[in-house]
């Protein structure tokens, strides 16, 4: 059953075709990886999902719902949060009023203030980072701001969690970490996840489908496996027809 | 909008505090003769005007050089209406009108961001001010004779309770999830709209709610002066005062606008009958220091010393 | 309407618009190459003006002689508040929004101390003085010397500084630097020297438009506002920080209010300028004539 289902999507910019007839099922509870280059459409796509830019044709349904057309606000208390590829934490505010703010606003039925920084509290547990609550967002190291990213999609309670690169510049050991913490808070959430990443091992490992995006077109779909062994893929990717060998 | 309030508890001592200084300064301006009744009502309209601009500007980080506007239309609806109906009534309706005008030009205006958003208010101030002083001098009425007036004392205790009221709104909505969503505006509005914050509407809402308690000031103001002149209520003077004295107290914080608001008064008993020129040099030498090196205002100053460098929150 | 036709306005239009396109103009300079938004800019209009005026009443010397000492006093005063208020701003790394906005903050400042210290040395009456008031007819318009020569020297400027600006390599630097930062930085631009020259260049072309105003009109410390507040019409009109848009906006913004008041009446003078004023911004805060540089 699709969570999201987006049929025949496409924007241009000017004459810039960035998406051209997309069209991608979401199964609810698992985790769906996007990958391309870069300029592939991955951003713009979740852009338009999430409300920040429309769409120029096409549908999005979400749970049965068309979301096409509705403001950023609206699309988030619908069940859908979004990271940034471009961490933005609100500098200027605490760790922990950056979740609660997604708390307060992002759920819809959201709860009093006063409960608001202990909730917040439990989710920055989840994901590693309730030692520095009280510190700045702004303070916070590479790998803590997108984690901060994770914390704040998760304070609005999404049904659908979709991450831009939260991967991009960590350590092998952050990678690892925060895979370990996305395992865990899908689990605990019930989440259904739509990940781009560039960190491939990261993603294959993660996803239990993978959608391939060059130029703005679909050109393949399927488990991490066929997509590995994908001559399309291999021939956008590499500019050979040659299978590599599937990731362990 | 409800504003939950955070724990009534933990806020009652800061209400008491403001609610008792306001009486003490009432009541020490009203026995030292009407010279200092005089200086606090000057001081409790600062305060409710800076208060107010806070509740936008301060908020949100939308700087407004154009406040004035509301002092001016709150002016200038209670001086046409001036023996017509009581002031009990006019006066409210000034704040009504004031918030009527802003949520009007809130979607335009604010849809400008940045410095932009800055010279857009003043001049739509200016704007304001001149199509008023047109019309009046049109109709003959450039300047409208307000005899019968209340008392100063009359007015300082409706002054006083404004700040005192505007205060308590900065404080409270500081504390609430109306303020915690205008944080957020005021950091990142693309980061805030993804999280669930209805941007727009929060912007437009505390644009609205920052007019009324000056458009009620500018009324009772109106009232201080026999006459009323739309150049007096419309003196971009004002609106630079206020964004003065938030700089200097620190905005984002209800004793900000009360500090700076002191600090002015203050530098103005000491110069300003004396030498209004060297009053207003020093005013922009503070502003210009302040800037530089305290950007979070007095009160930043007073927070960072009471937290040992250091040491974290 | 026979007058709205006659050369009379047509000149009054002329003289107003070089001005404006001169005031401009140092206004672009500075916020195209730093990103700070000056809106102390007409008081070095008063500044240039009281510069003559002393200039002439004192040494009896004419005030267009006086006008390279007066360039040179707002030059240097744009010099003193680049290194006493907004290099370290520049230098500081922080988001060009915040710099915007910190300049408008610390230029307001400048404006209350300038208007003030002015007013304490010389008092805050309006003062005037007669130069070049002989009126000259051709054919139907009659012109004063003293306009004239605001608008020959308004003009000669323009000119002068476009030819700067596009003949020179200093003027190319400039105009790299207006269009990107970093990138001017990477080739080898001598950033701190572009933005010193461009605000003693802004600073000091303002002056000299006070001179030229004060020929005509009185001058008092107050004077300055409503030109900062035409100029800022001007360079948004125009694009912020597109010099040669600045240009032809102040001669547009000069012939439309000179025209509009002629139909209506003087006192629409101001609602007409804030009304454009307003209407720009809302409407078109990238300007009317040309697209916006990339930030």
């Amino acid at each position: 059953m699709s969570l999201l289902s987006i049929k025949s999507l496409s924007k241009n910019f000017g004459g810039l075709q960035a998406l051209n007839q997309i069209t991608l099922d979401v199964t609810e509870g698992s985790v769906h990886g996007l990958m391309g280059a870069n300029g592939a459409g991955k951003t713009t796509l979740f852009s338009i999902i999430a409300g920040n830019q429309r769409a120029t044709t096409g549908t999005i349904l979400f749970a049965g719902q068309p979301i096409n057309g509705l403001r950023p606000d609206q699309v988030c208390k619908r069940g859908i949060s979004r990271t940034f590829q471009i961490v933005r934490p609100f500098a200027g505010l605490t760790v922990r009023e950056n979740v609660e703010i997604a708390i307060l606003y992002g759920r819809q039925t959201p709860p009093k203030v006063s409960e608001a920084a202990a909730l917040a509290q439990d989710i920055l547990a989840d994901i590693g980072l309730d030692a520095l609550s009280d510190q700045p967002a702004g303070s916070l190291t590479l790998s803590g701001r997108k984690r901060l990213e994770v914390a704040r999609a998760l304070g609005t309670e999404p049904r659908l969690l979709m991450l831009d690169e939260v991967m991009a510049g960590l350590t092998p050991v952050e990678v690892t970490d925060m895979i370990a913490s996305l395992r865990r808070v899908k689990d605990s959430h019930g989440l259904t996840i739509l990940i781009i990443e560039h960190v491939m091992s990261a993603l294959t490992d993660m996803s239990d489908t993978i959608t391939v995006l060059h130029h703005g077109e679909k050109i393949a779909q399927g488990t991490p496996k066929q997509i590995a062994d994908n001559a399309a893929v291999q021939e956008a990717y590499f500019g050979i027809a040659e299978p590599l060998e599937a990731p362990a | 909008m409800t504003i939950p309030f955070i724990s009534t508890n933990s806020s009652l001592p800061a209400v008491s505090a403001t609610v008792i200084g306001a009486v003490l300064i009432v009541g020490l301006g009203v026995t030292m003769g009407s010279y200092w009744t005089v200086v606090a009502l000057n001081l409790f309209m600062w305060i409710a005007l800076t208060q107010s601009w806070s509740l936008f500007s301060g908020m949100t980080g939308y700087i407004s050089l154009g406040h004035v506007v509301a002092y001016g239309i709150g002016a200038y609806l209670v001086a046409v209406t001036f023996k017509m109906i009581p002031l009990w009534l006019s006066i409210p309706l000034g704040g009504l009108a004031a918030g009527l005008f802003a949520l009007i030009v809130a979607i335009p205006v604010l849809r400008v961001r940045g410095p932009y958003f800055v010279i857009l208010t003043f001049g739509l101030a200016e704007l304001v001010k001149y199509i008023l002083l047109y019309t009046e001098t049109t109709f003959g009425k450039s300047s409208r004779l307000l005899f019968g007036a209340p008392k100063t004392e009359v007015l300082l205790y409706w002054v006083a309770a404004l700040a005192v009221i505007a205060t308590l709104i900065t404080y409270f909505v500081g504390r609430s999830r109306f303020g915690k969503g205008l944080a957020a505006v005021r950091e990142d509005e693309t980061a805030a709209e993804t999280i669930g914050v209805p941007v727009t509407r929060l912007k437009v809402l505390a644009f609205a709610a920052s007019a009324v308690i000056p458009g009620m000031i500018g009324g009772l103001m109106a009232m201080r002066s026999t006459y009323f002149d739309v150049l007096q209520v419309f003196n971009p003077t004002i609106s630079f005062s206020i964004v003065t004295m938030a700089i200097i107290g620190g905005a984002g914080d209800a004793r900000g606008p009360i500090l700076g608001a002191l600090f002015m008064l203050g530098l103005a008993e000491l110069l300003w009958s004396t030498a209004p020129q060297l009053y207003f040099i020093l005013l922009g030498l503070f502003l210009i220091g302040f800037v530089l090196f305290a950007p979070n205002g007095l009160i930043g100053l007073i927070k960072r010393r009471k937290q040992p460098k250091g040491s974290v929150s | 309407m026979e007058s709205l036709l006659s050369g009379q306005l047509l000149f009054a239009a002329l003289v107003l618009g070089g001005l404006y396109a001169l005031i401009a103009l140092g206004l672009n300079l500075v916020y195209g190459t730093m990103r700070l938004l000056n809106i102390a800019h007409g008081d070095l209009l008063m500044i240039g003006g009281y510069g003559a005026f002393w200039c002439f009443t004192l040494t009896g010397m004419s005030p267009l002689l006086g006008l390279p000492v007066i360039a040179a006093i707002t030059a240097g005063l744009g010099i003193a508040l680049y290194y006493l208020l907004f290099r370290g701003q520049l230098s500081s790394g922080k988001p060009i929004p915040q710099i915007e906005a910190n300049s408008l903050l610390l230029f307001f400042g400048v404006s209350v101390v300038t208007q003030n210290v002015i007013a304490l040395a010389f008092s805050a009456t309006p003062r005037a003085y007669r130069y070049l008031d002989d009126v000259y007819h051709f054919g139907q318009v009659a012109m004063t010397g003293n306009r004239i020569a605001a608008l020959a020297i308004a003009l000669t400027c323009l000119v002068a500084i476009i030819l700067v600006l596009n003949r020179t390599m200093f003027g190319m630097s400039i105009k790299a630097l207006i269009q990107n930062r970093d990138a001017a930085r990477i080739v080898g631009i001598n950033v701190e020297r572009v933005q010193l020259t461009s605000i003693a260049l802004g600073f000091g072309v303002a002056g000299i438009a006070g001179g030229l105003v004060s020929m005509a009109e009185q001058i008092s410390p107050f004077m300055g506002f409503p030109f900062t507040i035409a100029s800022f019409v001007v360079i948004i009109m125009g694009g912020l920080g597109n010099v040669f848009g600045g240009i032809i906006a102040g001669f547009l913004l000069a012939f439309i209010e000179i025209y509009a008041v002629a139909l209506t009446s003087a006192n629409m003078r101001s609602i007409l300028l804030y009304g454009i004023f307003v209407a720009v911004l809302i409407l078109r805060p990238q300007g009317l004539l040309g697209k916006a540089r990339q930030s």
